[in-house]
């Protein structure tokens, strides 16, 4: 009791005597989470407004007579008539490594039942993106730990590959195989105690998914160890359309205190196509002009603005990078549409899911001839670009003549052995979902079927012979493993030890 | 048809024409405006009559400051408000009062959006909030 009195006189006695000034308006119309308020004549743009009960909103609409505000919060408390006041902020999140681990809102308000986040730095959510000087050309490897995309479509960090794909084709899931792989190889990495090592920290943006959906990648990255270095921002479908439209940018300037802090950070937005929805529903209700598929017509700058916020700065701004991985959903696989094309143009590649791949059973269902990674083998180590350079070609080589042997039976013994090899990549390329596969185990099996390990083994048991290879390596050849990531080419000599190592499993799988 | 812009343009000029030669909205000028309005009856009269009648309200609010009170101010603190006011924003501003007992003691002065608080029942809205 007396404790609270304490605290009373305590705030009493830091109390301002002077005048407070305020600018205010009254709101004339409240609808969809978006208020139409009258006076606030000093309100700025992206100005956070004050309104009754402590809900905050944003100024979006500034017109003669009046200002347009998206309401961050509860609205059913709200009225017309009721005052609201100016605050001269800008709308800011809590950024740090103390959000590592943690589940949080649009607003970063914790939403896990873990208590306050206890960050003490917050960043602006609207940010201007790193300019052209600052800015350096990627050349360090993002790992996913899937081998159809670390060998053919290779992520650099900085990068922004974008995951598009109609709806259940396996997107999330890449992204949070990416996010899983981060994390194995930052455990790695920090035992290992190389000074020179630096981890990939995570956030996850989800942007109107169903609150199942979220829960299940929760637990998905806790049964991975991977929320350690994972933060997670939530503005699930059940929240208003202004937490959706926000959060890419809230989870973006968490990403970008780690890349301004001289670390590396990954982000994936799940997905940009509902976030593009909520603006549009937020414009549609201030009655801005609509376009094209009624969206406004700064939908493009939406996302361009948030996709450029992902960089690699070079030295002088502490060296460190935000890699997006911005997620579309498609309809009926037409990547032509509005808020795909806009996404294509914007970032630096895109990874194709096919329905029609995933449901032959090739997954993860990637597209190899519509995935492109623009960065290219900058962001590979040059083991991968030995073993894995030809195999793009050898896909598309084979797709041609798979589908012109479909009319003759007589083949020439090249194009059969191109089939062959072809057939037995897109076996090699099957995996499950959240079981990313190290690099280095990455390159022996690439480099096991270059080298004609796998053209004795039936087609329909090259997957086995995958796991058990990758399992022998996992198990026998630590020093290899090592060997690989230490030099992170294939010397001669390493050579020599993968082959003599191969062909001892081959042998063992043989029996 | 007038587009709302040019609906806002001309009733800014029939403001002009209804202010005094101190800037302040003249009920005789307003009559006469009113009056000519209705004689030369323009294309979009009502919208023009409604723009015209937001663009007075506003400038009226611009021009008045309503001093609320909880204990009566004297007529010194008064023209000192009103001269503190006049030169804060430039222009001739007219001072109304208005008693109001839910402010517990202070005054709260308004000039259009701008608010002056100066009372006890603002504080204590700060102190809830902080506590």
């Amino acid at each position: 009791m007396s404790d609270i009195v304490e605290l009373i006189e305590k705030e009493i006695a830091n109390l301002e005597t002077g005048i407070q000034e305020s600018n205010v308006g009254k709101i004339i119309q409240i609808a969809d989470a978006v208020a139409r308020v009258s006076g606030l004549s000093k309100v700025m743009y992206n100005e956070m407004i004050a309104f009754p009960g402590g809900v905050m909103g944003i100024a979006l609409n500034l017109e003669s007579d009046q200002v347009g505000c998206v309401i961050l919060g509860d609205t059913s408390n709200l009225k017309e008539g009721d005052e609201v006041k100016t605050t001269g902020k800008l709308l800011s999140v809590p950024v740090g490594k103390e959000l590592l681990g943690r589940v949080v809102d649009t607003l970063g308000n914790p939403i896990d039942g873990k208590g306050s986040v206890g960050a003490t730095e917050t960043y602006p959510v609207e940010r201007i993106a790193p300019g052209i000087m600052p800015r350096k050309s990627v050349d360090q490897p993002l790992q996913t730990g899937i081998m159809a995309i670390d060998s053919m479509i290779p992520i650099g960090r900085g990068q922004r590959e974008l995951i598009i794909g109609d709806r259940a084709t396996g997107k999330t899931t890449i992204a949070i195989d990416t996010i899983i792989n981060q994390s194995n190889i930052n455990r790695i990495g920090i035992a290992s105690g190389d000074p020179n090592f630096r981890p990939v920290y995570s956030i996850y943006v989800a942007v109107g998914q169903k609150n199942a959906n979220v829960a299940r990648t929760i637990k998905v990255l806790e049964e991975a160890d991977a929320m350690e270095f994972t933060i997670i921002v939530s503005a699930p479908a059940a929240d208003n359309p202004a937490n959706q439209f926000l959060a890419p940018y809230s989870g973006c300037a968490m990403g970008e205190w780690f890349m301004e802090n001289g670390m590396d950070a990954l982000i994936v937005y799940d997905d940009l196509s509902k976030q593009a929805v909520a603006y549009r529903q937020i414009s549609l209700v201030l009655k801005r002009p609509s376009g094209r598929e009624a969206y406004p017509g700064d939908v493009f700058y939406l996302h361009s603005r948030l996709l450029e916020r992902s960089a690699r700065v070079n030295e002088e701004n502490g060296n460190g990078s935000l890699t997006a991985l911005p997620i579309i959903e498609t309809q009926a696989g037409d990547i032509s549409a509005y808020i795909p094309t806009n996404v294509i143009s914007i970032t630096d590649g895109q990874i194709f899911l096919e329905t029609d791949l995933f449901n032959k059973g090739i997954r993860p269902a990637v597209s190899v001839g519509l995935s492109v990674s623009r960065v290219g083998s900058a962001a590979q180590i040059k083991a991968t670009k030995q073993v894995a350079g030809k195999v793009k070609l050898q896909l598309a080589q084979y797709r041609e003549l798979a589908a012109f042997a479909q009319f003759g039976s007589d083949l020439d013994a090249k194009t059969k052995a191109q089939l062959d090899r072809g057939a037995r990549i897109m076996e090699i390329f099957k995996q499950p979902q959240f079981n990313p596969l190290p690099i280095e185990v990455q390159t022996i099996i690439i480099w096991a079927v270059q080298n004609d390990f796998f053209d004795s083994i039936p087609v329909a048991d090259i997957v086995n012979a995958k796991d058990s290879l990758r399992n022998y390596a996992e198990t026998s050849c630590q020093d290899l493993i090592e060997k690989i990531r230490q030099e992170k080419k294939l010397s001669d000599s390493l050579i020599e030890s993968l082959r003599e190592s191969v062909s001892r499993w081959k042998e063992t799988f043989n029996a | 048809m007038l587009s709302i812009k040019k609906i806002s343009t001309f009733a800014q000029q029939l403001l002009k024409h209804s202010l005094d030669s101190k800037g302040l909205v003249s009920p005789k000028l307003v009559q006469v405006t009113l009056q000519t309005l209705k004689l030369k009856k323009p294309a979009n009269h009502l919208a023009i009559l409604k723009s015209y009648k937001f663009q007075v309200l506003r400038k009226l609010q611009e021009t008045t400051a309503l001093v609320e009170y909880s204990g009566c101010p004297s007529e010194d603190q008064i023209s000192a408000i009103q001269k503190l006011l006049s030169k804060k924003y430039n222009r001739h501003i007219q001072v109304k009062t208005k008693e109001n007992p839910s402010l517990l003691a202070g005054i709260r002065v308004s000039v259009a959006d701008d608010v002056y608080e100066s009372s006890a029942n603002g504080r204590l809205g700060i102190l809830a909030k902080t506590v």
